[in-house]
């Protein structure tokens, strides 16, 4: 069997795809760049345990490898797989949910508490923040509103990103970014969490 | 074991393929297509709308005293109307799933499937191509009542005090043949004549007026019939 020995780490992405669709070898070493973020970036928008964050980024990356050739270079090929990644991870959600298994109840507390996490207004206010209060908020809120600021707060996305990602045009990104913020701080209010320490 | 070696095994273990780029090319070409074609028949579709709104009598509304909604609605040629709402959406949808559709907005994708229908379909209007369209539709899907059916349909009502037909005698009165192949006398002495007319033989007209015996009809109002795509200048 073959094992990923090729050495692709001074390869572009659009390389690495080219290549993949010669010799699959290649398309491990695309694994392997992404495997880190997009495991955060699962488990962020969904509760998935680590080990079904797993599953799911091999099922994207199956998927990924049966649509290759769509691959279109104009587009940056992270936002590409993201979107893969993110369509996967909702998909399989979805699914584990309607199965009567609401695995939001039965989340890893510590896995989802160590993500890493740079919210922009963090930036932007100069204050400091509780990260896991921030992600307790996040998990409150309704499912567009999480995904749209994860992908600009936590995955530092910009809108040209967001939008080829979710596949939605970029002044609707922008108009969910803002309801998203707004929904973030009700809720925050609502249920009486402080994120700022 | 590595994911990735996991992947690779599983990759090759399987025999997974990978779906060819022209498949890819061929989806996006469809999705194009479909919106071109969708414009096209909306186009058309708005053409007609144009074309029966320029040959539907309106002013029969002032005529009718009663259920005007009801003229009113019956007027309007909805298989149009809704055949346009319905390619509208169709090239939504296509453009939509085109590779970059996402991209636009619904607002600029839904406006410009509007400008280019009405402008197809402004363009055909003119062109005579609605009324080509047509009759094509009208004598090839049999279920369809033409927008000329529908006007006998209209003007065939003389108890309501709607006749038309063809002139086929003149003495003190009019005598007309109906659609139906009936006979009608016509008492037109008080009748005001719109449009061009000479009241002979062969020519097609229609009538307001009051039905007084089964054949014997006294107009009030007597216009040229004006055929389908042959209107003349004046407006009845």
């Amino acid at each position: 069997m073959k094992t990923t020995t090729k050495n692709c780490e001074d390869m572009s992405d659009k390389e690495l795809v080219k290549r993949s669709l010669q010799d699959v070898d290649y398309f491990a070493c695309i694994y392997e760049r992404y495997e880190q973020k997009l495991i955060w970036y699962i488990l962020r928008i969904s509760s998935f345990s680590l080990e079904e964050a797993e599953d799911v980024l091999q099922e994207a990356f199956i998927k990924a490898w049966k649509n290759l050739n769509e691959f279109d270079e104009n587009l940056k090929f992270s936002s590409w797989i993201y979107r893969i990644v993110h369509n996967t991870t909702i998909t399989e959600w979805k699914k584990s949910r309607s199965y009567g298994k609401d695995k939001r109840q039965e989340l890893d507390e510590e896995i989802f508490q160590n993500l890493p996490s740079s919210l922009d207004i963090e930036k932007e206010a100069n204050q400091k923040f509780d990260k896991k209060n921030i992600q307790k908020v996040l998990r409150l809120m309704p499912e567009n509103y999480r995904e749209i600021l994860v992908l600009k707060f936590l995955e530092e996305k910009n809108y040209k990103e967001i939008s080829d990602i979710l596949k939605k045009p970029n002044g609707t990104i922008a108009t969910l970014i803002n309801r998203a913020k707004k929904s973030f701080y009700e809720t925050a209010k609502e249920k009486n969490i402080s994120f700022i320490i | 074991m590595k994911n990735s070696q996991k992947l690779l095994e599983k990759i090759q273990s399987e025999k997974i393929p990978q779906r060819s780029r022209g498949l890819f090319v061929l989806k996006n070409i469809f999705f194009w297509l479909l919106f071109a074609f969708s414009i096209i028949i909306g186009g058309l579709s708005f053409s007609i709308i144009l074309f029966a709104f320029n040959q539907t009598d309106f002013d029969l509304l002032s005529h009718i005293p009663n259920s005007k909604i009801e003229l009113l609605l019956g007027l309007l040629p909805f298989f149009w109307i809704i055949s346009c709402l319905i390619f509208l959406l169709i090239s939504i949808f296509g453009i939509r799933h085109t590779k970059t559709g996402y991209r636009y907005s619904p607002l600029l994708v839904f406006s410009s499937s509007i400008v280019l229908s009405i402008v197809l379909g402004t363009v055909l209007f003119f062109s005579g191509g609605a009324e080509k369209m047509e009759r094509i539709f009208s004598e090839n899907v049999p279920v369809y009542k033409s927008l000329e059916e529908r006007k006998i349909s209209r003007w065939s009502l003389p108890e309501n005090g709607f006749l038309s037909g063809k002139i086929v005698g003149k003495e003190e009165n009019l005598i007309i043949e109906d659609w139906n192949g009936k006979k009608w006398e016509i008492d037109f002495k008080n009748a005001i004549i719109k449009g061009r007319l000479s009241l002979e033989k062969d020519e097609e007209i229609k009538i307001i007026g009051k039905m007084s015996e089964s054949d014997i009809f006294i107009a009030t109002q007597i216009g040229p019939w004006e055929r389908m795509g042959k209107k003349q200048n004046t407006r009845y």
